[in-house]
């Protein structure tokens, strides 16, 4: 059977399509061509004609075009569009007409790096011309550097390299810096969050460093498709930024099939394992002969699937290689044999991490199969954009847990329709992060008097830095003064620099298996609790709470452990307030204190409770930034009281699911809390905030998506089967007090939420 | 409900925390404790400390005089730089004195120390900034000294000192007067010569076992940075009179050393101690390609007591003669330290089999060559175990080959 014979068999079978609550067919689209711009040099339009390229894409020609203009871009186009045009050609373009001409481009990975370099450097050979790319990051041998930094026109980096490694060192990097004409940010939806708050930061030095050397870069961006690339992109590079999104690309016709796996135990909303349903279909469809890509959610998961798969295989002729596991760790040299085996088609079927989402080439498989909803939508999409081929018809089958994100998102196929509603946030002022990176600031130039570094309290924050001696104030600047090299002792993936590291002590061999923010450590790492990483269980034997270490041991148990956690919430500054008639909301600034009190033991799945301990820890304190919604301080009228807590109760849960949807973070990322009459509202108050010390964005976002939010956190709830609540939706039963229906009386608070219009 | 940024700041930051020291006033001045002038150009002022010192100066048991001596065809050897001839009074010995050790944009050279051969004077100078906008200034004084002179003597300034001075031009968007200068970094020599017998071959460390100076109450050169920061803070300079002496004996220190170095390979034999250093000179003739004085250094070094110091050598000559297609020497040397059984060095062992089987054709003698060593490696263990394979598949070559010929 082909593909769409498979397709009709699995739409003729009751069975199988009893689990699939959509199915989606997507047309295939014609491609949009237009001519060369005028601008593109001879040469490199002769090179791309000899590649059979005769003609650009729409959003090519767009792209080229407002970046001739003199305009900073972003383009926004799904997987396979020929992104890497958008910005190559401008580039090789400037670099052909004045051969002193520079560009840096940035990379999320050092993977995503090789392989752009690659298709750069095969244009190059083929219009023999002379323009040198190097990569420099920290695999770049001590040996190379100098005639990068000398003589590299393309310097092809990543931010943590920017950061640390050529930044710091500029006077090294004259030519690059007096003669940058582009900056080329690839994946920039990848900077969202902390990430993207820093690299905000070190743009704003590279620019500070530009303007030192005279130069003025344009910025290309490429993003996927999100719900505001160009906020994103203008937050990031603090640019006027042009949006183009008229992809001019063909595809083919495409099933986006939606696969719930069944229920095996209705109460507690617990599924069929999504690995097994994903085992059952990858099997069909590779014993056809269909080359097919699965994508898991974790390393584990891919030896787990590849396992089972090539068991099924074994006897066949191909042996078990036609079914290959794919993750971070293999060794390169595998990890090519494979991708060439993908190409040529020795290799039916891999069974991945998203380290095979994007870039790597690998050609255009024909069915792709994600085993758990990848966190967020634009990651859907561009792991379906594995399966996918211009002439011919293409599957991808998107198989959901148990958890109430991946439920929601089962039965919600509009979201992939429509626009996406996924928002990329930053926020470069987070105080901890702009603080660090006016260290680096000062260390690479000294600061001007008046000068500003994004924010209009540089000035103060230069005299406090003087205060703690690490600036001095002289003439009319404020000299870097310490003996630190203040980017070693930054890290782009973290808000703060303390955190928690975690070693495991099985082995006598100890080792680092992970890290954690100080302000989640007291609650995930106290003593006795069970931390879990890539699907493996450990006790933690020790807290070194004062040197910032846990040691962990693997074990095997059927709980997991849950802290108590008592916040006080402080709020400590309103940015933005809106009153209705009976609602209110507000985003600002506030101080949490958490203390943990205790643990409970809460046995697996059915989420008893089965033992406790005490905590002893002490307070930890963050500031952050809130979203806070609050309800009429004469709510309970006729309604007892315990229907106002357990309606806030179901919110704050429900809300935590449905909010990550939004600001395109893991539910981590956040945390809801509720007062029930609090202390700055006198009214019944529900707070949403940003689990990262100063705030990453989320919360301004939320006050804009007030109603939104609720929407969804309603229809989340009626979209599910349960009966008064479950894990999936408002929580489990038997959190909530009394003989109550927690999720009416959540619904009821949302419907007030819901009544002004105006909010 | 406003909470300010200070307070704020302070709950991130543990540097906030820090108490300042009190400013200004109480400490002395520097014109108090150092004689020296303010100097002053279009770019601002700096402070000066100027010393002459006479020829008869004695460091490091000589006086500084024999620097004059110095052949100039020998300096530009040792630097190897082709183009004319130089003298020591061409050279800038230069040495600064840092904000940090880590490099990069933000650290800066608060101290430059440059000495040079005037007449029949040892200038030393040295150029201090008394706060950072001093040193548009510095380097503008600094840029007329360096254009006067064609070359550098440093001790670590390639990978340092040189290195940064050239950042805090560009940083100051100055140009450099003396561009690609002849740049003798004396770290360099000295490590080839006492690398196998000093722990460190650190300036100081140099200073100590070869120059025999001791400097008694010497400022470690890792607080150099604090000191300069507590001066900016308090204006004090009392505790700077000791950066600048650290910074005056390094640049004295170098001059001794560069004499050292320079007597030692101009007479190897007689002014290194027969091993070690003499070895290390070796390879300093090796890598700039002088055979005739490497094989001079090498051969001495046979004569040493030290076994490891015969054994290099040897190993050394063999390549050398071979390098050189003087098979007549290699095998002469290579029969000597068998029949001495001086050796136990089986690469030694091969290359004469080599040659008796390749260039001689001598088949027997080069059999029993690869005999003994097979017999030699069973003793010496695993050090020598790799070279069994090599040595065994060598003898059945050979023994086919003389069955050959005897057919």
């Amino acid at each position: 059977m082909n593909l769409e014979q498979i397709l009709d068999y699995y739409k003729a079978s009751d069975r199988i399509m009893a689990n699939i609550t959509s199915w989606v067919e997507i047309p295939p689209r014609e491609a949009r061509y237009e001519d060369f711009p005028r601008c593109v040099d001879p040469r490199i339009k002769e090179a791309l004609k000899r590649r059979g390229i005769h003609r650009l894409y729409s959003h090519q020609a767009s792209a080229i075009k407002a970046v001739d203009e003199g305009k900073d871009v972003v383009v926004v186009t799904p997987t396979a569009s020929g992104k890497t045009l958008c910005y190559n050609i401008p580039v090789l373009n400037a670099i052909l007409k004045d051969q002193e001409s520079r560009a840096i481009f940035l990379f999320p990975t050092k993977a995503l790096s090789q392989d752009q370099t690659a298709e750069l450097h095969e244009i190059i050979t083929d219009a023999g011309i002379d323009i040198k790319t190097y990569t420099y990051d920290g695999d770049t041998p001590q040996s190379a550097r100098r005639a990068i930094r000398q003589a590299g026109h393309i310097v092809v980096t990543n931010p943590d390299m920017l950061h640390s490694g050529i930044l710091p060192h500029h006077t090294k990097w004259t030519k690059l810096f007096e003669n940058l004409k582009y900056i080329v940010i690839d994946e920039i939806h990848h900077y969202r969050g902390v990430f993207g708050s820093h690299l905000a930061n070190v743009l704003r030095r590279l620019k500070r460093i530009c303007d030192f050397y005279g130069s003025h870069p344009q910025f290309i961006c490429c993003s996927a498709t999100i719900a505001n690339p160009a906020e994103l992109a203008s937050r990031i590079t603090a640019r006027e930024v042009e949006l183009i999104d008229n992809d001019g690309s063909p595809s083919g016709r495409k099933h986006l099939i939606f696969y719930n796996p069944p229920l095996v135990n209705k109460e507690l909303g617990i599924r069929r394992s999504s690995m097994l349903e994903a085992k059952a279909l990858a099997e069909s469809l590779i014993k056809n002969g269909v080359q097919t890509i699965v994508f898991t959610r974790s390393r584990l998961n891919v030896e787990v699937l590849v396992t089972y798969l090539k068991d099924v295989f074994r006897g066949s002729t191909d042996g078990g290689d036609m079914v290959r596991g794919y993750r971070g760790g293999y060794l390169p040299g595998l990890r090519r044999e494979i991708e060439r085996g993908l190409r040529n088609g020795t290799v039916t079927g891999v069974v991945s991490t998203n380290a095979l989402e994007l870039g790597v080439d690998i050609g255009n498989l024909e069915a792709c199969i994600i085993c758990g909803y990848p966190g967020t939508i634009a990651s859907t999409w561009q792991q379906a954009g594995r399966a996918g081929r211009r002439n011919g018809v293409s599957a991808t089958f998107l198989i959901a847990n148990s958890s109430p994100l991946d439920q929601y998102i089962i039965n919600n196929p509009s979201y992939f329709l429509g626009n996406s509603p996924e928002n990329g946030l930053i926020n470069p002022d987070n105080l901890v992060i702009l603080y660090s990176h006016m260290k680096c600031a000062a260390f690479e130039l000294p600061f001007e008097d008046g000068e500003k570094f994004g924010v209009e309290t540089t000035q103060e924050m230069l005299a406090y830095m003087e205060e703690a001696r690490i600036v001095r104030h002289v003439g009319n600047r404020w000299h870097w003064s310490s003996e630190a090299f203040p980017s070693d002792a930054i890290s782009l993936r973290s808000a703060s620099n303390e955190n928690f590291i975690i070693i495991d002590i099985s082995l006598p061999q100890h080792r680092v298996i992970g890290e954690m923010d100080s302000f989640s450590a007291p609650m995930l790492l106290h003593e006795e609790a069970i931390y879990m990483q890539e699907g493996q269980q450990y006790q933690v034997e020790k807290l070194d709470f004062d040197d910032k270490k846990a040691y962990v041991r693997k074990v095997d148990v059927d709980y997991y452990t849950d802290a108590n956690l008592a916040v006080e919430l402080k709020v400590m500054d309103v940015f933005r307030e809106k009153c209705g008639e009976k609602i209110q909301k507000a985003s600002g600034e506030v101080m949490v204190s958490a203390l943990v009190t205790m643990f409970k033991k809460i046995k697996l799945y059915t989420h008893e409770n089965i033992g406790s301990g005490p905590v002893h820890l002490p307070e930890t304190e963050m500031h952050t930034t809130s979203y806070w919604v609050s309800f009429p301080a004469d709510f309970p009228g006729n309604v007892p009281q315990t229907e106002l807590q357990n309606g806030l109760l179901g919110l704050s849960n429900i809300v935590s699911n449905a909010a990550p949807i939004y600001l395109m973070c893991s539910p981590r990322d956040i945390r809801v809390v509720y007062q029930v009459k609090s202390p700055f509202t006198q009214r019944p108050t529900l707070y949403i905030y940003d689990n990262f010390p100063g705030g990453v964005g989320f919360s301004d976002k939320l006050f804009e998506l007030h109603r939104e939010l609720f929407k969804t956190s309603r229809e989340m709830i009626l979209h599910c089967t349960c009966e008064e609540g479950c894990p999936s939706c408002v929580g489990p039963l038997n959190e909530f007090s009394e003989k109550a229906n927690p999720k009416e009386a959540t619904l009821r608070l949302i419907d007030m939420v819901l009544a002004e219009n105006d909010l | 409900m406003d909470y300010d940024l200070r307070s704020k700041l302070n709950m991130y930051k543990r540097e906030g925390k820090e108490k300042r020291t009190e400013r200004a006033g109480s400490g002395l001045d520097i014109h108090q404790v150092l004689e020296g002038v303010v100097c002053s150009n279009d770019q601002g002022s700096c402070f000066l400390i100027e010393k002459r010192y006479p020829l008869s100066y004695i460091r490091g048991g000589c006086s500084i005089r024999s620097a004059l001596e110095v052949d100039g065809a020998f300096l530009r050897k040792l630097c190897r730089e082709s183009g004319p001839d130089l003298t020591i009074s061409d050279f800038l010995f230069l040495d600064t004195e840092t904000t940090g050790l880590s490099g990069g944009a933000g650290t800066v050279a608060f101290l430059v120390g440059t000495g040079c051969f005037c007449g029949d004077e040892f200038v030393l100078r040295q150029y201090f900034m008394r706060d950072y906008d001093e040193e548009p200034a510095l380097l503008s004084e600094l840029n007329g000294l360096l254009g006067g002179c064609k070359g550098l003597v440093t001790f670590n300034g390639k990978a340092f000192d040189w290195n940064l001075l050239q950042s805090r031009f560009t940083f100051n968007r100055m140009r450099l007067s003396l561009r690609n200068p002849v740049h003798l970094d004396l770290l360099f020599p000295s490590r080839r010569i006492w690398k196998l017998s000093l722990e460190s071959c650190r300036l100081g460390s140099l200073e100590e076992n070869i120059l025999g100076e001791y400097r008694g109450d010497d400022i470690p050169g890792a607080l150099i940075p604090q000191v300069y920061f507590k001066y900016l803070e308090d204006r004090n300079a009392a505790p700077v009179v000791k950066v600048l002496e650290h910074n005056e004996k390094d640049i004295l220190s170098m001059v001794s050393l560069l004499v050292k170095i320079v007597s030692m390979l101009q007479n190897p034999v007689s002014e290194t101690d027969g091993k070690y250093e003499l070895l290390g000179v070796g390879r300093i003739f090796e890598n700039s390609g002088e055979n005739g004085m490497m094989i001079e250094c090498y051969e001495n070094c046979l004569q040493s007591g030290d076994y490891a110091v015969r054994q290099t050598a040897s190993q050394r000559l063999v390549s050398a003669y071979k390098k050189r297609r003087d098979y007549g020497k290699m095998v002469e040397h290579c029969e000597q330290m068998l029949s001495a059984s001086d050796t136990n060095a089986v690469p030694l062992m091969i290359e004469l089999a080599k040659y008796y089987e390749h260039r001689a054709k001598d088949i027997k003698r080069a059999v029993k060559v690869v005999e003994y060593a097979l017999q030699k490696s069973m003793h010496l263990g695993l050090g020598n175990s790799i070279y069994r394979e090599e040595l065994k598949k060598r003898l059945d070559r050979l023994k086919r080959k003389a069955a050959a010929q005897r057919r």
